[in-house]
């Protein structure tokens, strides 16, 4: 059973930045899809987002938010151990992980460890378990946790992306700063269900289908699905995700909260992954959470996959300066996979969400 | 639960105008069926009759009959 529990893990910095174009749901009422998009908002909630028009990768972010939380929490480079990068959305793919261009731009030690994880909305408490379970080494101290996916290269090009009317993912990359500490508590549970894995996934994406055309998928029951035609064409089945996600989740919040001896109203805030925010409401209302301690960042920023439950987190208490929050997270998705992490922060190391331009120049074609 | 407010349930939920539907309406004729309203009505069902229902149920739905049929508590 992956129940974890660990004593000893500080927060020293989270951190995270967002491209610098902001595009918006079309919700004028004279366009002819108005009746669609009315229920969209009404029901997902997103109105906007946050999103590269100038090839700007999760990588460039991370770079971006690892600088901010580095310099705020004062540590040199040099004394990072561990630097993880989740993503399911590597610069060049298949190949070098994200993890080695940071380790590269941020200067970190050859003596340090540098590896992705690919874990797509879940990512958060898996990413916080490797983290804390290295930091219990004699000679690992300080880690270094990137959150973060891309979303225009799922587009054909600029103009296609400026002409979308509606969408469900955002972009935007966090960077989590752990340390040994004593008397800082840590608790994570994590589930898995690969049984799950055809409700939501990228058929014609990676490996599988790479040699064949065509837009019909026949999945494990015989039953056959036609995803759209996109890039990375997304299949969900949106009845079994729904039930997943506030049913099952619900459950094993419970079970956490119950194996731990902790009410939900023992936590200041409860951070749920942004994808649908009837989905949040309903999670919360299940769980007796009151609204107020619930936050919402979808409106804003959309689905932003791994980096939905860091970013909802400086989103929310970012501008704060005192005090210090027990935060109860859950982090669902793909896979399926999900997660529950319990944990206590100064609030003052949650930096506010800010806006960059920076990209690195290179690795890019140049010429035919 | 009588059958009107099953149904009143139901309009509502689409956003359709009262009155709208029928048990004999065809699903896939209905416009406002689609994945937001299909994850509305799990929310509800879970809700309003603390039932849950698999995403294989609600692909074999073919007309509001067949919502109206899981429309029912347990107990």
């Amino acid at each position: 059973m992956a129940f974890l529990h660990f004593d000893n893990i500080g927060i020293a910095a989270l951190a995270c930045a967002v491209p610098e174009y902001t595009q918006r749901v079309n919700d004028d009422p004279h366009f002819a899809n108005a009746d669609y998009i009315r229920s969209f908002i009404r029901q997902i909630g997103i109105r906007q987002r946050q999103i590269s028009l100038i090839e700007q990768t999760c990588t460039d972010l991370g770079y971006a938010a690892a600088r901010h939380a580095l310099e705020y929490a004062g540590w040199d480079e040099q004394s990072l151990d561990v630097l993880i990068f989740l993503s399911q959305m590597p610069d060049f793919n298949p190949g070098t992980g994200n993890a080695f261009i940071l380790h590269k731009h941020l200067g970190l030690p050859t003596s340090a460890m540098a590896f992705d994880i690919t874990l797509g909305c879940s990512s958060f408490p898996y990413g916080l378990s490797v983290c804390a379970s290295l930091l219990q080494q004699k000679h690992i101290n300080r880690a270094i946790m990137i959150s973060g996916d891309n979303v225009w290269p799922c587009v054909a090009d600029r103009e296609t992306l400026i002409a979308e009317n509606a969408f469900i993912f955002g972009e935007g990359t966090t960077a989590l700063l752990l340390e040994k500490k004593e008397n800082s508590p840590l608790d994570i549970s994590l589930f898995s269900n690969g049984k799950g894995y055809e409700y939501l996934f990228n058929p014609r994406a990676g490996s599988r289908n790479n040699w064949r055309s065509g837009r019909t998928i026949t999945l494990s029951g015989g039953q056959t699905i036609n995803p759209p035609p996109a890039r990375t064409g997304q299949y969900m089945d949106g009845p079994e995700i729904t039930v997943f996600s506030t049913s099952t989740v619900v459950d094993s919040i419970n079970d956490f909260l119950a194996s731990r001896g902790k009410l939900i109203s023992d936590y200041d805030g409860l951070v749920l992954h942004q994808a649908n925010r009837q989905i949040v409401r309903t999670i919360a209302r299940r769980l007796g959470a009151s609204e107020s301690m619930v936050p919402i960042s979808l409106d804003r920023y959309a689905n932003t996959s791994g980096a939905s439950v860091p970013l909802t987190i400086t989103d929310a208490y970012g501008e704060r300066e005192d005090g210090r929050l027990e935060l109860l997270t859950c982090a669902y998705g793909i896979g399926l996979s999900w997660g529950i992490a319990g944990f206590g922060i100064e609030a003052r190391a949650i930096r506010p969400i800010f806006r960059t331009d920076m990209r690195f120049d290179e690795g890019y074609i140049t010429a035919n | 639960m009588e059958l009107k407010d099953k149904l009143a349930i139901l309009e509502d939920m689409m956003e359709l105008e009262a009155g709208s539907l029928a048990p004999e309406t065809s699903l896939e004729d209905l416009e406002e069926w689609d994945s937001l309203s299909a994850l509305s009505f799990v929310v509800m069902l879970g809700d309003e009759f603390q039932r849950k229902i698999s995403g294989q149920e609600i692909r074999r739905f073919e007309t509001v009959q067949d919502m109206l049929n899981v429309m029912e508590r347990d107990d």
